[in-house]
């Protein structure tokens, strides 16, 4: 399930049944046809305060 | 909460699926994406844009890496205590602030990198954080990073162009 670059900050991906992608919550920018997105609790990110 | 903080804290994420096209981005950062064959990309969860369900993922202690120098590198990279690889076969859309270039890593070949530009590397790549003050330094002759992250072995490391974190 490659990500074809659109633009130096936009990537696209095709979806297909049996298979899942994971993304950032918020990263969706638009989407066609019939895709979900559910939360899920993701990887442990920094905990160094910033 | 020094229990919690030292736990982290997990990175939202959405699992996407169904039928159709889904276009990624954030924050207007750049992205690279990145093809795995296999081996395993280390980097930090909050740079993870997607990434393919085929890919196996964990969260490695940094201080694992090195022991304190682990964990000064975290802070220094401002990464953290904890990093997330995944690994097998499939793509990885990761963010970063500017450009990103791939440096190679190779026997012999090693790499030095400004760790606030480090974004990500993957293959079999040992990392070690050192001080760059020598002699150089003394007679204004050295890069003027105080840190520098070594990366040796086979495999590839990413650069951005920027010091600032996303």
């Amino acid at each position: 399930m490659p990500f074809r670059e659109i633009n130096a900050k936009m990537v696209e991906a095709a979806v297909v049944p049996g298979q899942k992608m994971y993304s950032q919550r918020g990263a969706m920018l638009a989407y066609r046809g019939d895709v979900t997105f559910t939360r899920t609790r993701g990887a442990v990110r920094a905990a160094w305060p910033r | 909460m020094i229990g919690r903080r030292v736990a982290g804290e997990a990175t939202p994420l959405m699992t996407v699926e169904g039928s159709g096209t889904v276009m990624f981005g954030h924050g207007g950062h750049h992205i690279q994406v990145i093809a795995l064959a296999g081996d395993t990309l280390y980097v930090e969860a909050d740079r993870l844009l997607a990434f393919d369900g085929t890919l196996r993922q964990s969260t490695m202690f940094m201080g694992s890496q090195g022991g304190v120098m682990g964990m000064v590198r975290g802070q220094v990279t401002g990464q953290g205590l904890f990093t997330t690889s995944l690994t097998g076969h499939g793509s990885v859309a990761v963010m970063a602030h500017g450009g990103v270039v791939e440096l190679p890593i190779a026997p012999g070949r090693e790499v030095h990198v400004d760790p606030q530009a480090y974004v990500a590397h993957h293959g079999d790549v040992r990392n070690k954080l050192s001080t760059a003050l020598g002699w150089r330094d003394m007679v204004g002759r050295g890069s003027g990073e105080a840190f520098q992250l070594e990366l040796s072995g086979s495999g590839a490391v990413y650069v951005q162009a920027s010091e600032e974190k996303l």
